[in-house]
């Protein structure tokens, strides 16, 4: 019986301790503690000495004490696992802001900052975007010596506001803590070697960055130039943009004023209300209009039910569940009949908006998550999950919808989610992988980590993706996306112009460029620019011109 | 020839081994981190070398006296010195760059570290008998009450408490001989009057405690406490308070006695608690130290900062940055052990300290008579709660009360005073001691 209690009180006290360390968050909550004082007792009746009745008093109670003392070791070793081990992360990572905007955190990862040098990350030509640079203290400052990428490279500022993109995902690489031969790191941390970070190369092309800039010439907006056969990003522009160089802080390199000049720039940045610090590409979550209807196009053939000659009707109105859809499109108010490659060039609405009620929410949505909608898309740095709809439940609605079908509704779409559609065409109905992050170099230059971008994921067959080229070929040839050639190209896209709101529409405009074994797609949304084929697609075109031209 | 060879205490010597490696290992990683090189030299690491010949020695001064006592209690000490003389090498350059009056601290250590072997060489030589400490009792008693007070008059006031006496170029922590004297007072009074103590009085139907030999006790130790609570030095008497009850406890056997214990004691705490501002905030500061970070936290959420940075096996000595935690040579050196040795170090020392109190007590039941016994036992209980006191207030158990790490924090008077009671636990393990 008493052994039975004894074990009993044992495993009672492993699940008290087990309960407490899953429901309470931190070592000295109060109930954590009431728990472990819990856990004491029951340790102490487990351990309690026994047979102890034949012996002198004296030994007795020394026997009982020495077991409490045990047990109390017991119950900090506990305490020790939990800060030391299981909550390690999160206790040495903890900080809080005090009154005046200054942060307490651990000293150890800003020091950290401070004495590593950071690597350098270069683009696709060896150009360098950020390098970290020896001062006469011994210290590394932070710089930018090109900032047209400042928002995919984002900033790093440990002492002030953290860091964000490449610098935040890639700061084990880049601090030097992941990667390289563990024998020699061991060796190199017993003689403390100074440690240098390791570099990043990027598939960005800066001199496409740098146009893409040029031609969004600030107006808020992005550019996504991509491989659509590999996933390799070239360009990546949003803006309107900032300056990293102005947002570096580090402890104890900065004097008072200079830390006041970095928080007020930053103030700055938070109270533009076009939002320089949010990168548009992959965070900015807008509608994406007529761009849209690549999806619904390749939904429909895909699923069988229609080709590039299938016959739709728009009679210039269509009324569902007491909406009426009106058609601005047709180019001809008297034709009435328009085959499926017709209705894409022409961008026709009613059409669409009736594929959108033939298909069905279930078939809509099915396709749509294919090319990446209703999930963050998986990249090298964090994007916007994307939507069809707030809800599913809400595309029960049929007049959402038809709205849905032609790319209004409550479509939500990032610039990088509608350059990966145009990619999936380009690519034969694959969706690439899309990565920046090309390889990791050592301070001698050698590749120590390649990336690539995988074998991204079917969305449509590739005949059903031919019948959407050659839709994409007619739009760019004789509709509304007609007006881009480059010699020896086949070019395929599709403007939008997503009605919002208030203001002016955005302009949109999603496409491809294929030539020889090169295939390139690109997405340009200009918020509040008008209409696609006047504001987004000459930008497109000049960005498939540049990145086809011959290297000078 | 037979008679010598079995003199040689081969038990001790075998187990010094390890210790004495660990400091020749962990100052050879301390020095090459130091200069990030791989050349050295045996000079390099003489404080190691010299700790190992001095520890050697008196292993072999104790076989050529014949010295037949434990032979394990003092490898464990030296193991466990031994960590706090790497943690001092390895601390003092860091803090010297902070603060220029630490430059010496390591040194000093090292002057106390070897005064202290040698008080215990000298107890265990020059001590033949314990009697008179047990004759002496009152004296020992009032003396080291005598001192405590003697610091609040003309002590030197560091960190909000009166603890220290300057004595020439010396700062002496007065509590830490007192405590001795404590013990041995109550060990000493304990064994005189067992049988009393354990007797009760019938009063009508009433089974009272004998009161009139408990009362001198209880007088002798409320009036420490109260001097201890007067200086401030809140861990000193949650000392004071523990030993006095395990003491009396383990003597009378009598768990009634520890329950009176515990309810005057917390009473004591929640009159504590609601008189003193600077109790309210230690536990303000133990429940949650982030609702003041910079300031009354600080010093907890930096211990933290560092144990959290060990995880499992630690950064290495002298691979972290121990010195942004407050007071990290003296009362939070375990946060620099976990730090560097991580959850490794932390449970080593622990389980170096259970050992080293297993060794007190059952010196102490070996022990012939009752006061060599209770003294036993006291000086080990002493140790004991002093790790647990400090241990806990840094783990965040408890709520922080300023006190050393036996044989590891900086601190002479700690140092030296720890010694001794392990010298006079080395002459209570002889057989051959006269009573």
């Amino acid at each position: 019986m008493t052994t039975f209690l004894r074990f009993a009180a044992f495993v009672a006290a492993l699940l008290v301790v087990a309960y407490g360390l899953g429901e309470t968050s931190d070592q000295a909550d109060q109930r954590w503690l009431l728990l472990l004082a819990g856990a004491g007792v029951m340790l102490a009746i487990a351990w309690w000495p026994r047979g102890t009745s034949t012996l002198p008093i004296y030994n007795r109670t020394v026997l009982r004490w020495a077991t409490l003392l045990v047990v109390a070791v017991t119950l900090i070793s506990v305490q020790l696992v939990r800060i030391q081990i299981v909550e390690s992360g999160r206790i040495a990572a903890r900080s809080a802001e005090v009154a005046d905007g200054q942060v307490v955190a651990n000293p150890r990862e800003r020091l950290r900052a401070l004495q590593v040098q950071r690597g350098t990350i270069t683009d696709r030509n060896g150009q360098v975007l950020a390098e970290s640079v020896e001062q006469q203290d011994g210290t590394y400052v932070r710089q930018y010596p090109n900032i047209e990428a400042a928002g995919l490279i984002g900033y790093y500022s440990p002492a002030l506001y953290g860091s964000t993109n490449i610098e935040n995902e890639f700061d084990s690489y880049l601090s030097g803590t992941e990667g390289g031969n563990p024998a020699e790191e061991w060796i190199n941390g017993i003689i403390h070697e100074d440690k240098r970070g390791y570099d990043l190369s990027l598939t960005l092309d800066i001199a496409l960055q740098q146009k893409a800039n040029e031609l969004l010439a600030g107006r808020p907006g992005a550019v996504v130039l991509m491989d659509a056969d590999t996933g390799e990003v070239l360009a990546m522009a949003g803006a309107p943009s900032f300056d990293p160089n102005r947002l570096y802080a580090n402890t104890g390199q900065q004097s008072e004023d200079e830390m006041a000049a970095i928080r007020a720039y930053w103030q700055e940045l938070i109270d533009n209300p076009d939002a320089p610090l949010v990168f548009r590409p992959t965070q900015g979550l807008l509608n994406p209009g007529s761009t849209f209807k690549t999806v619904t196009a390749s939904a429909i053939v895909d699923s069988g039910r229609a080709n590039a000659d299938t016959i739709f009707r728009d009679e210039g109105l269509f009324e569902v569940d007491g909406r009426v859809i009106e058609e601005p499109n047709r180019p001809d108010p008297t034709q009435i009949d328009f085959t499926l490659e017709e209705s894409y060039a022409w961008s026709l609405n009613v059409v669409f908006a009736q594929i959108g009620l033939q298909l069905g929410s279930d078939t809509l949505l099915k396709y749509a998550e294919r090319f990446g909608f209703g999930s963050a898309i998986d990249f090298d740095i964090p994007t916007a999950k994307t939507q069809i709809a707030s809800s599913r439940d809400e595309l029960n609605n049929r007049a959402l919808l038809a709205d849905t079908g032609f790319g209004q509704g409550q479509i939500l779409a990032t610039p990088l989610q509608m350059a990966l559609i145009a990619a999936t065409i380009a690519n034969n109905g694959v969706v690439p992988d899309p990565f920046v992050v090309d390889h990791v170099l050592d301070s001698e230059g050698k590749t120590i980590e390649q990336f690539s971008g995988g074998d991204g994921q079917r969305a449509i067959s590739p005949e059903s993706a031919a019948i959407i080229q050659r839709l994409m070929q007619s739009s760019a040839e004789f509709g509304y996306a007609s007006g881009i050639q480059i010699d020896g190209a086949t070019i395929g896209g599709k403007t939008g112009t997503a009605e919002v709101g208030e203001g002016e529409p955005h302009s949109w405009y999603t496409g491809y460029a294929i030539s020889g074994e090169r295939r390139l797609a690109v997405a340009v949304v200009v918020e509040h620019g008008g209409p696609g084929s006047e504001t987004a697609l000459p930008i497109a075109g000049e960005m498939l011109r540049a990145a086809l031209a011959p290297a000078p | 020839m037979k008679a010598i060879l079995s003199r040689i205490r081969f038990t001790e010597l075998q187990l010094l081994v390890v210790p004495t490696i660990m400091t020749m290992v962990g100052l050879l990683t301390i020095y090459l981190a130091s200069t990030r090189d791989l050349n050295w030299d045996w000079r390099d690491i003489w404080v190691s070398i010299a700790y190992t010949i001095a520890v050697f020695a008196i292993s072999i001064w104790f076989t050529i006296t014949g010295f037949k006592g434990d032979q394990v209690l003092f490898p464990i000490v030296v193991c466990i010195s031994g960590l706090g003389l790497l943690m001092m090498q390895r601390l003092t350059p860091a803090l010297a760059e902070i603060d220029d009056s630490y430059a010496t601290l390591a040194r000093q250590q090292l002057i106390y570290l070897g005064g202290g072997l040698f008080l215990l060489l000298a107890v265990v030589t020059i001590v033949r008998r314990i009697g008179w400490l047990r004759r002496y009792k009152y004296t020992w008693a009032f003396g080291g009450l005598g001192l405590m007070m003697l610091t609040m008059v003309i002590g030197t006031e560091r960190y909000g408490a009166r603890l220290w006496i300057d004595v020439g170029p010396f700062t002496i922590q007065s509590s830490e001989i007192s405590k001795i004297a404590l013990v041995v007072f109550l060990a000493a009074y304990l064994a005189e009057n067992q049988e009393l103590i354990v007797s009760t009085y019938r009063l009508g139907p009433l089974r009272l405690p004998p009161i009139p030999y408990l009362l001198p006790l209880v007088l002798m130790w409320g009036f420490s406490m109260l001097v201890v609570v007067a200086q401030n030095d809140l861990g000193t008497a949650l000392l004071f308070f523990s030993v006095f009850l395990a003491m009396l406890y383990m003597a009378s056997g009598r768990l009634s006695y520890v329950i009176a214990g515990l309810s005057s004691f917390g009473i004591g705490v929640y009159l504590a608690y609601n008189l003193f501002g600077r109790v309210q905030l230690r536990v303000a500061n133990w429940l949650d130290p982030w609702r003041d970070p910079v300031d009354a936290g600080y010093q907890q959420i930096q211990g933290e900062y560092a144990l959290a940075t060990g995880k499992l096996f630690g950064t290495g000595l002298a691979q972290g940055h121990p010195a942004f935690i407050p007071a990290v040579h003296s009362d939070y050196i375990f946060a620099a052990i976990g730090e560097e040795l991580g959850l490794f170090g932390t449970l080593a020392v622990l389980l170096l300290s259970v050992l080293l109190v297993f060794r007190g007590f059952s010196i102490s039941l070996r022990a012939r008579d009752s006061f060599g016994r209770f003294l036993a036992a006291g000086l080990t209980t002493i140790l004991a709660v002093q790790t647990l006191i400090i241990v806990g207030g840094t783990v965040r158990l408890i709520p922080l009360t300023g006190i050393t790490l036996p044989f590891i924090s900086a601190g002479g008077s700690s140092l030296l005073t720890n010694f001794i009671i392990i010298g006079l636990l080395l002459r209570i393990s002889d057989p051959d001691l006269a009573g």
